[in-house]
């Protein structure tokens, strides 16, 4: 590995491409990014390891994807292994791959970017130890993702033991099952780690995600199962081990924003971790080598520690430069540290007596218990459920101690009673106590005041990140908010359907009846209306009657019983292929490429050439054709859906046939959208419905063309020369926004108006008209430009900033988008957006659905989240207000935390560009640290602060560090104590690691950087299968895309004429720059369990000369479809049909 | 064939290939794993064979069991597996094989051939075995 110059890096690398990141509206950090990725290369050139400590939201892993792309271009067969620590970050990291290679990586070169844009080599997220081992019998070459979770392997039960030695011996068979010994835990553990060691291949880099989860290394006497599982299976040197057993990582790169906490041993401990520990750290010359262990030295000064970090270390820090001023992090964040939400950094206050007369029992309580000698006063930071809520927990009252669930998530060290909250069994008798007296809740005064806080929300659109250290306090906050929302909704709906009033009154008191029920449900009295088979169900899906929210339960639930609700329009029209409304969001894509005509069937007659009279005909009986080939299955009658698609995929056909530039583009249309179709001409019943219904239809998004404003705002113009790519992307834009207004908070708007124009809400009820679609669709966009004119959260807010921030919604949120077939986005958009509610919550596992949802300009407004969410997901798009309600007590959390609205391409970045350096406090990110003055909790929030003072000093050259501190307090001495340093840093920070022009300098020969020539390729290609067509009987399939060809073969044998599909492709070997020209054709499908077929199948491949039989394994069938696949070097100068 | 052995032995004398010839095979080590893999060479119907012995034909065919556990493996890992055909020989013996045209036959597919049919072979030898037998 050689290092690399910051001129061969531009060539390669463009962190900030213009084409794509403009809705994201920054710049400036792609130069830094690339300078950070090349410092990151060169010390791992040089010293075999680097640890990017960027800040939050900087882009560590672009910049990771940077320093892993340079690597594999100068050497094509290099491994690369990433270690995440969860699963929700493995499947980020393989998107941010997908996005990084399709946008910023600029060359072709088969190495990291394919002919097709994608990534050169298959990426997989492995879920366990076991399937990693699985994978890696199969194809060393991929690039694998792990995460620190499956290396936790539950070892203390001997059954547990057995159970994980015969899942992984099963992979590594010819390891004598005698050697992994399941006596003792942590025997078994080394022994389980060696033997994965046998078969993880030399990796290259690996590249370790959050380090510091690994801080304590192999320190101390309580190793963790996960830190010693890394050790072996990586191969840190042991004392004795078998042959087999060695070091498996050449090089390594570490990210992490908070990289240590509060001691340089940590580096020491992550690094000696994976077998590191003995590396000599030289300087960018290469010279005067130091032993990294003198970091983890206690005798070593901490200004020499510092310096020799500087050999591997860099951090970057966030750097926003407005005007003439520059702005560090600490500078655009407003915190509010002294608890209160009103006024900046004043106290929460509480003017209700009985709410402070609570308060002040509850204190009392909590002081009692702390005083037990158990306790002894002290307890640890984010430990008291009281601090959070006072929801009883009515599992943890039937259950013995050690069999409750967690009350907190996260991995705080803790015992299992602070787990359960030390507070908490005296709480719970207060709290019954409290009810029987009162009949209601005990109130919370924190969470009543936040509550409040955040029902504003709904007005004003801001979206809210909420954190809680209690499991419960996620569910209980969200709830008390949404009581909120429902409020809102049914002042809205009172207010714009007033001669519905008695039945929207009707339907609350439902729901409140329902809610009493203990959330079962009333039984439907009729059955749904409508065939199943015509429904779609790609954008609705059933939602469990949810009894937290009104909304949920009217635009989201099962229940009609013979009304009209949200979810049952939802579910009858919008989404029944036989209601016109089905049509409400499609496109007419002939009058779209006539112009928008007044009469668009006379401009398609005039465009191909026909007298109308007669043209009508061939053109119905063209579509009758079609709409038989596609919907075989439809029961009797035509849906409006269905019959539209036909009409189209007819009218584009004769403007191909007619030819010139509009044939061309309809070409292109049919095989983007109808390349299933076939044209034949069929006589149509009486029945069929005519053409006028179809061509020239006034829809939403033929109706928006009339207002250019409203258009520019909702669906812009799309730049470029090449129509197939203008095309796609006005699909993709045009799906979402369908989809954003059928399933999100847009939705309420659409719904409030079509029952308008219905004038009941009874299921039978219809819109006067023979096009309802067309009036509600008109009535809709007005809506949406009385809204432009003011500032509410709306539909028109969620819809424009959808199509505003467009490409980085895709980036964030659907990846696969800018690839897919045009017929999948609505399942992919659908999948994302289904089931939203205006608050949502999270714990104990991240609910992935939620996170994307977020990223989104609409619902949730809130997010209420236990500490699963502390890292890895970026929730910047639109929100930039963070709630810290359940501290956490180490620095490194908070700014995980505090860093998921706080990155580049962030609501808060968008919104400052241009302004100047004249930065109002409302326009700056808000941080929030909600808490009593007046309780034990002022103690904890005033050490995590300190805390987090210090690391901000340690990592960065400003202020002079402060001692250390403890994660418990002594509440006796602390209240005595002297409030210390717990305001915000206000200097301009200035990184301890900057980025170093000597680490920049290439001191080797360049490599050259090497590029395929993609035209040429896909020249000689296509060449390649128009000789084979001529050549042989083959039929091509409408495919469209430059390096792919699909076809049938036709074989004629004596007993009868075969059909033989078969594919080729042009693809990018995988460990080298190579491209392969790959032909595919499956063969059909069996049981490889069965041995007869085994056998069968062995002989047939030897008596066909050892043809490459390729099978797979399909979860759905439960059968393994087989290929014959054939591979050969492709180059355009020599690769012949021959 | 001969001309085929010859293009080989020009391009040993290249020093950063680690290649030897045997007779008429050719064996190509791997320095950092210590691993070696032999490669032979065949001709069919106007068509280059290049192979290489994964498992003898005593281990394939140990058990009953056994020899169809290698071959259900088999077939999955050719779905992993570019350019490098696995599969059963006359002689029941695992193999690995790349099939080319003599007439097209340039000097870039014969290394990169030569390349990636050792390193495959070696990998799924590896893999089943832990051993370096061929």
């Amino acid at each position: 590995m050689n290092p690399i110059s910051i001129e061969q890096a531009k060539e390669l690398v463009n962190f900030e491409p213009l084409q794509r990141n403009r809705s994201a509206n920054v710049s400036g950090f792609g130069e830094d990014q690339l300078r950070g990725a090349v410092m990151a290369h060169n010390m791992i050139a040089i010293n075999r390891c680097a640890y990017i400590a960027d800040e939050v939201g900087l882009g560590k892993t672009y910049v990771a994807l940077g320093v892993a792309g340079f690597l594999r271009h100068f050497d094509p067969p290099a491994r690369i292994l990433f270690l995440t620590p969860r699963e929700n970050i493995q499947q980020k990291w393989i998107k941010e791959l997908k996005n990084f290679v399709r946008v910023n990586w600029r060359v072709i070169d088969n190495r990291v970017k394919s002919l097709q844009g994608t990534p050169a080599r298959e990426a997989l997220a492995c879920g366990s130890l076991p399937e990693f081992a699985h994978a890696l019998t199969l194809n060393n070459d991929r690039d694998y993702f792990l995460r620190m979770t499956s290396f936790s392997v539950t070892s203390k039960e001997a059954e547990d033991r057995r159970k994980h030695r015969r899942r992984i011996q099963s992979h590594i068979s010819w390891v004598p099952s005698r050697f992994l010994s399941t006596k003792n835990p942590i025997q078994f553990v080394e022994g389980y780690g060696q033997l994965l060691n046998a078969i993880v291949p030399e990796i290259d880099l690996l590249i370790v995600d959050e380090a510091n989860n690994l801080k304590h290394g192999m320190k101390g006497s309580n190793i963790s199962t996960r830190n010693r599982m890394l050790a072996t299976v990586f191969g840190r040197p042991l004392e004795s081990a078998p042959d087999w057993y060695g070091p498996r990582i050449k090089n390594i790169l570490f990210l992490s924003a908070t990289p240590f906490e509060g001691d340089y041993a940590e580096l020491y401990n992550q690094l000696d971790l994976f077998g590191f520990g003995g590396a000599t750290l030289k300087d960018s010359n290469g010279q005067n080598g130091i032993p990294v262990r003198r970091i983890g030295d206690p005798s070593v000064e901490a200004a020499e520690k510092k310096k020799i970090v500087g050999r591997f270390m860099m951090r970057r820090i966030s750097d926003l430069k407005l005007g003439e001023t520059r702005f560090t992090k600490n500078l655009y964040r407003r915190e509010w540290r002294n608890g209160g939400y009103g006024t900046h950094d004043q106290p929460m206050e509480i003017a209700d007596p009985k709410q402070r007369l609570t308060v002040a029992l509850v204190q009392k309580k909590v002081t009692e218990i702390l005083q037990d000698d158990r306790f002894n006063n002290s307890f640890q930071i984010g430990m008291l459920s009281s601090f959070e809520s006072f929801l009883e927990s009515m599992k943890r009252k039937r259950r013995k101690l050690e069999e409750q669930e967690p009350t907190f998530d996260g991995d705080q060290d803790a015992t299992q009673e602070e787990r359960k909250g030390i507070d908490t069994d005296v709480l719970e008798d207060l709290i019954l106590s409290y009810r029987e007296e009162f009949k209601r809740p005990l109130p919370h005064p924190k969470m009543d005041v936040t509550a409040d806080t955040l029902k504003h929300s709904f007005q004003t659109g801001e979206k809210a990140l909420v954190f809680v250290r209690r499991v419960a306090t996620s569910k209980e906050l969200a709830a008390k908010i949404s009581v909120d929302f429902d409020d809102w909704i049914r002042e809205k709906m009172l207010s714009e359907l007033p001669d519905l009033r008695e039945e929207i009154g009707g339907f609350f008191d439902e729901y409140e009846r329902s809610k009493l029920e203990e959330g079962g449900e009333i039984p439907n009295e009729e059955e749904d209306e409508i065939e199943e088979d015509e429904i779609t169900g790609i954008d609705f899906v059933d939602e469990e009657m949810d009894s937290n929210s009104f909304f949920s339960w009217f635009f989201r639930g099962k229940r009609s019983q013979g009304q009209l609700t949200g979810a049952a329009f939802q579910r009858n029209r919008l989404s029944n292929q036989g209601s016109r409304y089905s049509i409400l969001f499609e496109e007419d894509y002939i009058s779209w490429l006539l112009g928008y005509p007044e009469d668009a069937l006379k401009a398609l007659s005039d465009a191909v050439g026909a007298a109308r009279s007669l043209f009508e005909g061939r053109l119905r009986r063209l579509a009758f054709g079609a709409f038989k080939e596609r919907r075989r299955n439809t029961k009797s009658g035509y849906p409006v859906l269905y019959t539209l698609e036909a009409y189209q995929a007819a009218a584009l056909h004769l403007l191909e046939v007619a030819g010139g530039e509009i044939g061309e583009k309809a070409k292109i249309i049919l095989s983007e959208k109808y390349s299933d179709m076939g044209m034949n001409e069929e006589d149509c019943p009486a029945g069929f419905p005519h053409p006028k219904d179809f061509i020239g239809l006034k829809t939403f998004f033929p109706l928006l063309m009339e207002y250019p404003d409203l258009r520019a705002d909702l669906l812009p113009e799309e730049e470029g020369h090449d129509f197939r790519e203008i095309f796609r992307r006005r699909e993709q834009r045009r799906e979402l926004l369908g989809t954003l207004s059928r399933l999100g908070a847009s939705y309420i708007d659409l719904y409030i108006l079509a029952i308008r124009q219905i004038g009941s809400m009874t299921l039978r009820g219809q819109a006067e008209g023979e096009r309802p679609e067309s009036n509600l669709a008109q009535e809709f966009i007005h809506l949406l430009l009385k809204q432009k004119e003011s500032k509410p959260f709306s539909a028109y807010y969620e819809l424009s900033e959808a199509a505003r921030t467009f490409d980085l919604l895709m980036a964030v949120n659907f990846p696969d988008v800018p690839n897919a077939p045009l017929s999948d986005l609505a399942t992919i958009y659908g999948r994302v957006l289904q089931k939203q509610v205006p608050v949502a919550s999270m714990a104990g596992a991240v609910n992935k659905r939620v996170v994307q949802q977020f990223r989104m300009p609409g619902f949730p407004l809130v997010l209420v989240t236990t500490d699963v969410l502390q890292e890895g997901e970026d929730l910047h798009t639109f929100c930039m207000r963070v709630f810290h309600y359940g501290i956490t007590w180490t620095p490194s959390a908070m700014e995980q935390r505090t860093g998921r609205v706080d990155r580049i391409g962030s609501l808060f970045h968008r919104g400052v560009h241009g302004v100047g350096d004249d930065l109002e406090g409302d326009d700056l990110i808000q941080v929030f640290y909600p808490h009593l003055q007046d309780t034990i909790e002022v103690l904890q929030i005033r050490r995590v602060l300190e805390r987090l003072n210090r690391f901000q000093r340690m990592i960065h050259d400003v202020g002079k560090e402060t001692p250390e501190y403890e994660s418990h307090l002594d509440a006796s001495r602390e209240f005595l104590a002297r409030a210390l340093d717990i305001a915000p840093i206000q200097e301009t920070l200035v990184s301890a690691f900057p980025i170093r022009e000597d680490w920049l300098r290439n001191g080797r020969a360049p490599d050259k950087v090497q590029s395929v020539d993609v035209e040429e390729m896909q020249t000689h290609f296509r060449w390649l299968c128009d000789d084979l067509i001529g050549r042989m009987e083959i039929e091509e399939r409408r495919i469209g895309l430059p390096h792919r060809f699909s076809g049938v073969l036709q074989i004629s044998t004596d007993q009868c004429l075969r059909l033989q599909p078969i594919e080729l492709e042009l693809i990018a070997h995988p460990t080298s720059h190579a491209t392969l020209l790959r032909c595919k054709s499956p063969i059909g499908r069996i049981d490889l369990r069965d041995d007869q077929c085994v056998d069968l199948l062995y002989e047939i491949q030897k008596e066909l000369n050892q043809v490459k039989i390729c099978s797979s394994y399909d979860l759905k069938s439960r059968e393994f479809p087989l290929q014959v696949v054939g591979d050969i070097l492709f180059h355009p100068d020599s690769t012949q049909v021959d | 064939m001969d001309n085929l052995l010859e293009r080989i032995r020009i391009e040993i004398q290249d020093e950063s290939r680690d290649w030897q010839m045997n007779g008429d095979k050719l064996e190509v080590r791997f320095p950092h794993s210590n691993r070696k893999q032999v490669v032979s060479f065949h001709v069919r119907e106007g068509h280059f064979l290049f192979r290489s012995i994964v498992l003898g034909y005593a281990e394939v065919t140990k058990t009953d069991r056994a020899w169809r556990d290698f071959a259900r493996k088999v077939w999955v890992r050719n779905s992993h597996t570019a350019v490098v055909t696995f599969a059963f020989d006359d002689r029941d013996q695992l193999i690995g094989q790349i099939e080319q045209p003599i007439r097209t036959l340039d000097r870039e597919e014969l290394i990169f051939y030569i390349e990636t049919l050792a390193r495959e072979c070696d990998e799924f030898e590896y893999t089943l075995t832990g051993e370096d037998r061929e």
